[in-house]
């Protein structure tokens, strides 16, 4: 009997997920030039539509026209307006064929080297969560002379990245989704929640943190564009409202994972309370952020006697620690 | 109108596929032609065939009907280069004419929004017209209500013919790297004007983003030739704070002053212009939206 095996993913492929309302086509080209930019070359896109507007659904589909020949792009149509945002990124994920995967909103752009630095360090590495650094850009909306209005960028200076700490990362969002290039494979059948309608790739991520393979890595290099404009185009509009969205889905995101038992290194947890408790006392939000975790979340540390006393400093905190020797970590995984 | 393009190879090949794609996925208006000269100064003769194959295709297929050229000549640098493809192909040439670096990629709609700038610019005495440089915006400041900007950047510009004969061209002392600030300021001199356009955007694959890339050689170009400029733009003084600031830095090499004492033994007397705004008061020529 002759036996068939299919490979399910391509490899060598990286399928970029581009989420479209189906407006903001200035944008939205943007976002697509910036994938044709890039260095690497076996990729495709995978561009959802979320309305139901049957025009905008036309004329997304006519502007996409113009790229066919340039890269493959296959459109996905989400006519539900009461699905959540997590929605067309699974209906993408489901879609999807390569070997790598990344999601790039709209409204931002990667850098041309993305997608090939990231695929050699995930390589290199042998890691399946690789992530560089996003520069924060800054645009206004301006007037010209003659009344044509644009963007106008007036600031690119600042960073997002630091290095993976699983600590660091359950306790805030701070790595954006446009830096991180993940393997297709890893994330197997994970999904977004579909419950959230914001830090839903904190919880996709926080679910792929869970897994026992995890294996993140960070390189310093700046691979995109976060880009912040007072036009309205931003996805976020920061009032009482969104500010209660927000905390509403980190608290449904707390309680979701409540029971999840992370293995931290004591070094990490060294570097984390010197940053949160030590030197940044004026940092109370943080602070907050992290005692509402007391309950939630438990951690197992290996027991190095130079930290003892910033462990008991994290726990005065109220967290739950359990020190386990190193050596016997494997032995007792299974119990929690 | 027919445009035409210069465009210098140099070990380019790598990138020709694309940027001829790029030409080919253009959404022309009704009356626009396109001419693309190529010069290839790579003086390697793999290279040269390998570009010369690959742009006579282009010429056969492309549905956008471009007419191409393809020359070899020697390793002349980039501004001297220009000035080659000029002499040779200028008589052609309608009012103005591009250069453009091969790393690059148009918009589709390039050729859309620059006649809607130049119909809103008529009248406005242009020397170069500077479209946007994708996704890393240069960060060199323009002014965003009248779209003024001190100098254009060389990896994209529209040329004003009239305002290129005038300032005798880029000039030939420099190798590689400022000689588009030059050009930008001696055409102000003749009061002419420099505008960004920010609608009309080209990819350009920039040195910090092409990993394949050295990029030594462009640290010591373009140092040398800033201090080149300070000479010929400034005074003493400011050639002298220059390399006392430059000495500083790790990347520092012997080479830079080297490269600059030969560029200015070239530069007669009467070429030197004094500009008394060319270095802002923090002694940089360049006004930065951010560093």
């Amino acid at each position: 009997m002759e036996i068939m095996v299919q490979q399910k993913f391509k490899k060598g492929k990286w399928n970029i997920i581009v989420r479209s309302l189906g407006n903001e086509f200035d944008l939205l080209q943007d976002a697509i030039y910036s994938i044709l930019a890039q260095t690497y070359e076996d990729k495709s896109i995978l561009l959802t539509i979320h309305s139901d507007n049957e025009k905008k659904i036309k004329a997304t589909r006519e502007f996409l026209k113009r790229f066919e020949d340039l890269i493959e792009i296959t459109i996905l149509e989400l006519r539900d307006m009461k699905a959540k945002r997590g929605v067309p990124f699974n209906i993408a994920l489901d879609a999807s064929d390569g070997e790598f995967i990344s999601v790039l909103d709209h409204d931002d752009v990667y850098y041309p080297h993305m997608g090939e630095v990231l695929i050699r360090a995930l390589h290199k590495q042998k890691a399946n969560f690789v992530y560089g650094n996003s520069v924060v850009t800054n645009q206004i909306l301006v007037t010209a002379d003659w009344g044509e209005q644009y963007l106008y960028k007036t600031m690119k200076n600042k960073v997002f990245g630091q290095k993976f700490i699983k600590l660091r990362y359950v306790m805030e969002n701070y790595i954006p989704i446009n830096v991180i290039l993940y393997s297709r494979e890893f994330i197997g059948e994970t999904r977004f929640d579909t419950n959230l309608d914001r830090v839903e790739d904190w919880e996709f991520n926080f679910s792929l943190m869970e897994k026992d393979d995890f294996k993140p890595y960070y390189l310093d290099m700046n691979v995109s564009e976060y880009r912040i404009s007072n036009d309205g185009s931003d996805s976020y509009l920061h009032n009482e409202e969104s500010e209660k969205l927000w905390n509403d889905s980190r608290a449904y995101v707390r309680k979701k994972h409540k029971d999840t038992v992370l293995s931290i290194k004591v070094d990490d947890i060294s570097k984390l309370a010197l940053e949160y408790f030590g030197f940044q006392k004026e940092n109370a939000l943080l602070r907050q952020e992290l005692n509402s975790y007391t309950n939630s979340v438990s951690f197992k540390v290996d027991k190095r006697l130079e930290n003892y006393k910033l462990i008991n400093k994290l726990a005065s905190f109220g967290m739950k620690i359990i020190l386990i020797p190193y050596r016997l970590l494997r032995k007792i995984k299974h119990k929690f | 109108m027919t445009y035409h393009f210069q465009i210098i190879l140099y070990n380019s090949s790598r990138f020709l596929d694309k940027l001829l794609t790029s030409f080919d996925h253009l959404e022309l208006p009704k009356s626009t032609k396109l001419v693309l000269h190529f010069m290839e100064q790579s003086e390697n003769k793999a290279e040269e065939k390998v570009t010369a194959q690959k742009v006579k295709a282009f010429e056969k297929t492309n549905t956008n009907k471009i007419k191409v050229t393809h020359d070899c000549e020697p390793n002349y640098g980039f501004g001297k280069g220009h000035n080659q493809i000029h002499k040779k192909y200028a008589s052609l040439y309608d009012k103005e004419f591009f250069i453009l670096n091969p790393d690059c990629f148009l918009f589709y709609n390039f050729f859309a929004e620059l006649e809607r700038y130049k119909e809103i610019l008529k009248g406005r005495n242009w020397g170069i017209l500077e479209p946007l440089q994708f996704p890393a915006e240069h960060p060199k400041e323009y002014k965003a209500e009248s779209l003024e900007t001190r100098w254009a950047a060389g990896a994209c510009m529209l040329i004003n013919c009239e305002a290129f004969e005038k300032v005798e061209k880029f000039d030939e002392n420099i190798f590689m790297y400022g000689e588009d600030v030059d050009i930008s300021f001696r055409m102000k001199q003749k009061g002419y004007k420099i505008f960004t356009l920010p609608k009309v955007k080209f990819i350009h694959v920039t040195q910090s983003f092409d990993t394949k890339k050295k990029h030594s050689f462009e640290f010591i170009h373009s140092q040398a030739a800033n201090i080149y400029m300070r000479y010929k733009f400034g005074n003493e003084e400011d050639v002298k704070d220059f390399i006392k600031e430059l000495k500083k830095h790790p990347w520092f090499d012997d080479e830079i002053i080297k490269l600059y004492e030969d560029m200015k033994k070239n530069l007669p007397d009467e070429k030197r212009i004094y500009i008394e705004d060319f270095l802002l008061p923090d002694k940089d020529y360049t006004s930065f939206r951010w560093k």
